[in-house]
Order: structure tokens, then sequence, then C-alpha cells
């Protein structure tokens, strides 16, 4: 599997298992909200203002102090599964302290039209599991029903393979706030 | 810095991007990698060297003098802009520090950072505010900016600040060190990555980069400066949104000691104080095996069975009698279980079940030690919800299921032959039922108070017998995997129970005339049958039901009420003597009721045998 161009937005091809590719992606997601991770702290634990810090530490004029909001850091994997023969987008999602997202959260997320969509099957259709290649967790776009969706987007069986990954990741990505850009329509043929 | 509180000071390498969209906030990025020097850096990214300093208690994390911490770290960048160091290896500008406390008790992490960015003497003013870079060049100058970047980023990996030298209408770019090569009559920009978005200002590294120039450069004329944005979007690549402004800067080259210095991170409050962020959830293994538990159970009710009550079989608990003979089963098995689920809340008791027909020692520390083995097995049934009868023998499960009988608990039995395997819940009776048992009832569909129990269908009590060997006496070794079958099918049987609407009432579902196939299923989960009995030979299942007798050594009304008037004295009369339960039972008089002379023939091949 190649690239047909060097990809501008940041996605790689690794390999950390000799014959076992996979795509990766990052990007950085902005929150509007900001939440604190941490609500469940004891009155010792938080950290005090440090109020010395305050005021001996203090900024200069020239520190613009903007507000705070938390960015989610996204990191997406395409990997082969051999079990399903269909292509499975693993994912993680970090707050900017590190923190790894709640299925909750995760689900908080998706947008508002997919959510109607996928509703009845919610659990299952984002599932935590065991990467296959690094063994640990990742949320998973549960793969059960990507052969029948590609089997009714791409009836025409003698399709080159080098569609599938834009017309799949295309339909299942935005679930998970991960959108190809449109120039990636021109590898589908008939565009 | 007091080193003998910190523990090792580590040299880590962050990294931080100049290609985020708008309104992104500028990001150093710590990764698990960050510990193994610069080379592992992505090549769209720029490298930032710091310090971490960990902390072994919260105290000295919190009382570390912080204006030093952040002295200490600007002396460096001086001194690095002092010896020409910095115009060699301009990332050195962009060092940073990290102070640590990890509580890995409770994977609580405390951590500040600091941007170290010297202050110049006098403030920085701006000569002429900021401007998209492409209103100050043409679009082809831009783009030949670009070009440039890239051809000499190949040969200066990671390069972070350079020199824009126009020169008429070219644009050409150079590493810092020949800034005193440039042509006069050019004009120099000092470029740098910038990793802000905003349209209006520029990012922290200019900060040190404005100390390197006034150093090393100074100028009483205002100094352009590029800030320099590369992104894509869309999947085009564009640097157009980068900002050109102009400043005026006060020279430091007769500077020698070290600048002021700023730049501890603020927190989520905005305040100048550290920030925690509390892993628990993603580390604490208790927390990960409660949720993954939590998890399969939302799954099992979100998709198959909304109906389940999830709370019911979560506070429901469980008594396991059983593993005679064998000291430490019953602790170990409770930590076993800890292993498997680390919610669970489990524990081993060790004492002897007395059975009927094997007598108490007459002296009276055998008496107070059964004594109190009664009075222990009474108090744990009652705490409990279910009783799981899990023994080797017959006898010894008699005491138990008398005891839960009268509490009116939930009793389930498993009992093992060699390949045949027994999983029985016992009826729970009522409190008018005790009395009933003469009247009809329907054999089709027999309610929950009307089921009989282990020993129902016995007409020999139990005791010490050694002709009368029942299924679970027959055979010390069973087939292996039967007591997995048994045990899985007795769990599960429980909680169907406990999911029907009538609990321990529910009425029993048969297999027979394959009724099992036609039952309405009013449990959530299924079939709710009175015995599962299994065949492991032909692989095959039964489920048959059957009465409370009324003579029933264990749950009858008489042995009931005898109990319940007596007491232990009531009790110890069934250990002490082999025929007492089956007299107080009425068995006795049932057996002298047999006239024999009413058997007419046996055929050859019938003969007498006792029965099981």
């Amino acid at each position: 599997m190649s690239f047909s161009r060097p990809s501008a937005n940041g996605a790689r091809l690794q390999s950390e298992v000799p014959g076992l590719p996979f795509l990766a992606f990052k990007q950085r997601l902005h929150s509007r909200e900001e939440k604190s991770t941490n609500q469940e702290h004891s009155r010792e634990e938080e950290d005090e203002e440090d109020d010395d810090a305050e005021r001996e530490l203090e900024d200069d004029q020239a520190t613009l102090v903007t507000e705070r909001c938390d960015t989610i850091s996204m990191e997406y994997h395409v990997v082969y599964s051999e079990s399903y023969q269909v292509p499975v987008l693993y994912f993680n999602a970090f707050h900017s302290d590190g923190k790894l997202l709640s299925l909750n959260e995760i689900w908080d997320r998706v947008p508002s039209l997919h959510r109607q969509r996928v509703e009845h099957d919610k659990w299952t259709v984002i599932t935590q599991q065991e990467h296959p290649i690094f063994g640990r967790p990742f949320f998973q776009l549960h793969p059960c029903h990507t052969e029948d969706l590609m089997k009714q987007v791409l009836p025409n069986s003698s399709e080159s393979k080098s569609n599938y990954i834009v017309t799949w990741l295309s339909s299942v990505g935005p679930l998970v706030g991960l959108h190809l850009p449109l120039v990636f329509s021109e590898l589908c043929g008939d565009g | 810095m007091n080193n003998t509180v910190a523990t090792p000071i580590h040299i880590i390498i962050n990294s931080y991007s100049i290609g985020d969209p708008d309104g992104v906030p500028c990001r150093l990025c710590v990764e698990y990698n960050a510990f193994e020097g610069p080379g592992h850096i992505s090549s769209h990214l720029f490298p930032s060297p710091g310090t971490l300093i960990n902390f072994n208690t919260l105290n000295a994390f919190r009382e570390i003098d912080k204006k030093n911490v952040l002295e200490q770290s600007a002396k460096q960048i001086w001194d690095d802009i002092k010896s020409g160091k910095a115009i060699t290896e301009p990332f050195l500008l962009s060092r940073f520090m990290l102070l640590t406390f990890c509580d890995l008790k409770k994977y609580h992490y405390h951590y500040w950072f600091a941007f170290p960015a010297l202050v110049t003497p006098e403030p920085v003013t701006v000569h002429k505010p900021a401007q998209r870079i492409t209103d100050v060049f043409t679009s082809n100058q831009v783009k030949s900016l670009q070009k440039e970047y890239d051809s000499l980023v190949k040969t200066v990996p990671h390069l972070g600040f350079f020199l824009v030298v126009q020169d008429g209408n070219s644009i050409k770019l150079q590493t810092l060190d020949k800034a005193n090569k440039v042509s006069k009559k050019a004009k120099v920009f000092y470029g740098f990555c910038d990793p802000c978005t905003l349209s209006e200002h520029p990012g922290w590294p200019l900060r040190n980069y404005l100390a390197l120039i006034a150093s090393k450069w100074p100028s009483q004329e205002p100094i352009s400066i590029i800030c320099y944005r590369d992104r894509s979007r869309e999947g085009q690549r564009s640097c157009d949104h980068s900002i050109v402004l102009e400043v005026n800067l006060p020279s430091m080259t007769d500077m020698k000691d070290c600048p002021k210095c700023v730049g501890w991170e603020r927190n989520q409050k905005n305040k100048l104080g550290a920030r925690t962020v509390d892993l628990s959830s993603s580390m604490d293994p208790n927390r990960l095996a409660e949720s993954s538990v939590d998890l399969n159970l939302k799954l099992m009710r979100w998709r198959l069975i909304q109906e389940l009550d999830l709370e019911k079989v979560q506070q429901t608990k469980c008594l396991l009698l059983g593993a005679e003979r064998r000291e430490t089963k019953a602790a170990t098995a409770a930590e076993k279980l800890k292993k498997i689920f680390p919610g669970v809340t489990s524990s081993g008791h060790q004492f002897s079940i007395p059975m009927p027909g094997h007598a108490v020692g007459k002296s009276e520390a055998a008496l107070k030690q059964v004594q109190e083995d009664v009075g222990k097995l009474e108090a744990l049934i009652e705490s409990h919800d279910v009783i799981y009868l899990l023994m080797d023998t017959r006898e010894s499960r008699w005491l138990p299921t008398l005891i839960a009988a009268s509490k009116r608990k939930l009793v389930v039995n498993a009992a093992l032959g060699f390949d045949t395997y027994l999983v029985l819940r016992h009826g729970l009776k009522t409190d008018e039922s005790e009395g009933s048992t003469a009247s009809p009832v329907n054999l089709a569909c027999i309610p929950g108070h009307r089921l009989g129990c282990y020993f129902c269908n016995d007409v020999v009590a139990p005791g010490n017998s050694t002709r009368d060997r029942t299924l679970d006496q027959q055979c010390t070794v069973s087939r292996p995997g039967l007591s997995m079958v048994a045990a899985a099918l007795a769990v599960e049987l429980m909680v169907s129970l406990l999911q029907h609407p009538n609990g321990g009432h529910a009425a029993a579902d048969t297999s027979a005339k394959d009724d099992h196939l036609n039952a309405s299923l009013i449990s959530p989960l299924g079939l709710v049958p009175h015995q599962i009995r299994g065949f492991l030979a032909r692989f095959h299942t039964i489920l048959p039901a059957s009465l409370a007798f009324n003579k029933c050594t264990a749950c009858s009304e008489s042995v009931m009420s005898g109990y319940r008037e007596q007491g232990f004295n009531f009790l110890l009369k069934a250990f002490n003597q082999p025929s007492f339960l089956e007299d107080h039972s009425g068995l006795t008089t049932l057996h002298q009721e047999i006239d024999y002379s009413e058997i007419i023939a046996f055929s050859d091949d019938e003969s007498v045998k006792s029965t099981e």
C-alpha cells in the first residue's frame, strides 16, 4: 500500500510490525468548553493558587492571557482486520493534560446527525479494544457493519481498490471527527 | 536548587507545531518519547529542549523556589545567547522547565511548566502592527519563501529561526550565522516558525529571539519580524496566514547580567499555579476492571435485553458453601474472586457444617464448637440473598437447606456425579404455604412455593449411611469439565431467577413434552426451571420439576416447625440420633405403611433396589 501523493494533512503510513502496515493520522480538535478534568479532587490535593507566585512571578504586560480552553488530541489508525476482512478505524482522544476521554465523552462529540443513525446500536458501534499492533487500549469503530455498508456504497466490484479506503473513511470518519479533505475525492473514479 | 530533595533531573525533548487551525491555542507537546533525545521528532515539528525535575513529595513540589528554578533556566538561555551557541543552534532559545510530582497510589499527577522568556530592559514597542504576509509580499514572493524554507530545512532540519533577505524582488532564506554577511542594501526580516495562530499576535518563541537579536544585532531602526506559519487545510498547504510586524528593540549588547525572566504557565483557572491530572480511570487497575464489567453489563442491556435489572444482579449477596476438608480453600477462593474482579466484596470463612447422623462428641467443648458453627452458619445465611450449596456430601447440605428454608432465602444446589450433574433451585416457601402441601397443584406448572428441595425426593433421611449412595456420593471423581458446566449453569439459573418478576416464587419451566420450547418467557433472560439435569455422555440436558414433599426431612412443615420451636436442641437430636429425622418427618410411618404383600409379583429382571 502506498500514497498516491505525499500526504499533505500529516497522514503517515507506518509499519511497526513487518507486513502489517497501517495508516496514522493525528489532529487537534478545538473543544469549546473549558472542562476541568479534575472534578473529584479533595480539598488538600487541589493545588492552591500560589499567591506568592502570583506576586513574585507576575507576568509582564508583554504576555497576552487568553481564555482557557481545552484541545482534544485525536490519533487515528486504520488497520486491516484479518478476521473481518475490512479496514478498521482505531482512535484515541486525549485532553490537553494527557487524560484519555471516556466512552461517554467520545459519544458526546459524535455529531448529532450521526448519533441518531446509530443510537440503537450505541454501545457496540464505538467500543474500546486492544490495538492489534500496540496492545494499548484504543477506541474502535466496530467493523461488523463495514462490509454491508461498503456493499451498498460500492456495488460495482470492479472498482479499483484504492477507492475503498477513501470511500469508507469518508463515510465513517465524520462520526469521530475525521474529515477527509475534498481533494481526496479525486481518487474515487467518477469524480 | 536543593538537589537533595528532588530526584534526578532529566533532560527531555518536546516538540511544537506551527500548523494548527485558527483558534487552537499554542501548545508544546510532551510525549512518551521525550526522553529519547532529539532524533525522533517528526520533520514538521520543532524541538524544544527542557529539564524535568521530579519531586518525591507534594510538599517538596510546592515549596521549591520557583523564582530560582526559572532563573537557572534563564541563565542557560542567556549564556547560549552571549556565547553565540544560540546562533548555530537556535532551538536552544525554546527551552522549558517542567516540575512534576506523581502520586502513584491514586494516579494523580501534578505538574507545572515554565517557558522562560528573557525580558528586555525596556519594553519592546510595536512600530507597525501585524499584517498578513500576503499584504507585505506578492504571492510569488510568498511562494518562493515557502520553497526556500523547504529547501533550507533539508540541510538544516527542524530549522525554527532564520533570516529572510529581500533583495529587490528576490527572497532568500539564510541561517542566522550569516547575519553579518548580508548585503547592506538588502532588507532583512527576522523569521521564525510560529506556533501561535492568532492573527494579531506573535508566538512565545519570539521573546527569546528578540533577546538574541537585541544582543547580537542591535539597531536604532525598527526591526521586521516574520512569524512563519504553515498549515494544510483540505489537502492544500499554505503559509498565507503568516504575519509580519515591526518593533522597536532596545539594545542588550552591553548587558552582562542575566536579564529578568518570566514564564510560569498559568493553570486552568488562569492563576499561577500547578496543574493536576487524575489518570486513575485509565490506569488504576481496580477502576479499569470495574468499568469494563460495567460496560459489559451495559452492552447486554443495551443491545439485547433492555429490561435487564442490572442493579439487582450487582447487589445480590451470595454465600457459597462447600469445599470442606481443605483448610485454606475458602480464603483462597475469596482471593481468587478479587483477582477476577477487584471490585467484589468477598471473604472466606472456615468452619465445619454439622451433619445429621454424624454424632457430635459428648464433651462440652465439642458441643460448644458445634453450637458456634451452627450460629455462624445461621448468621451467614441471614446476611446473604442467595445460598449456593456446593458440598461433596449429601448430608452436609441438610442443615443449610433447613436454615435457608426457614429464613426464606434462595438456594441453588449443584451436585456432580462422574458424568452427570444436577443444578437445582429450592422452592421458596411463603408463610401460607407451609401448611398447604395437601392442596392440588398443576403439575405442568408448579408454582415456586410448591417446588421441592434437594431432599424432597428422598424417602430416607440423609445420614451416615454406607449403603445408599446418592448421586453426589457415587464418585469422588468427575469428568474435568463437569464442575465448570454445573457451576456456570448454577450462576445463570440464579440470575434468570432474580430477573423474573416473582423471583424465587417463579413457577418452574420444564422440558417435559417440549414445554420449554413453547413456554412464554417471563424472565427477560428466559426459562427458570426447577432442575437442570445434565448427562455429559450424551451431551443431553433435561429440565424436570418436582413437588415439595410433605414428609421431607429438610423442608417439610414438621421439620421446620421443630427447628423453629426448639432451635439448636432440635438440630442436636438430628445430628446425634440417626433415626430422629425419619421419625419426626413421618418417613418412618410411611415405610411402615408399605405393605409388601401388596406387591403382586416381580418380573424376572426386577429386583428390590434402594431408591435414589
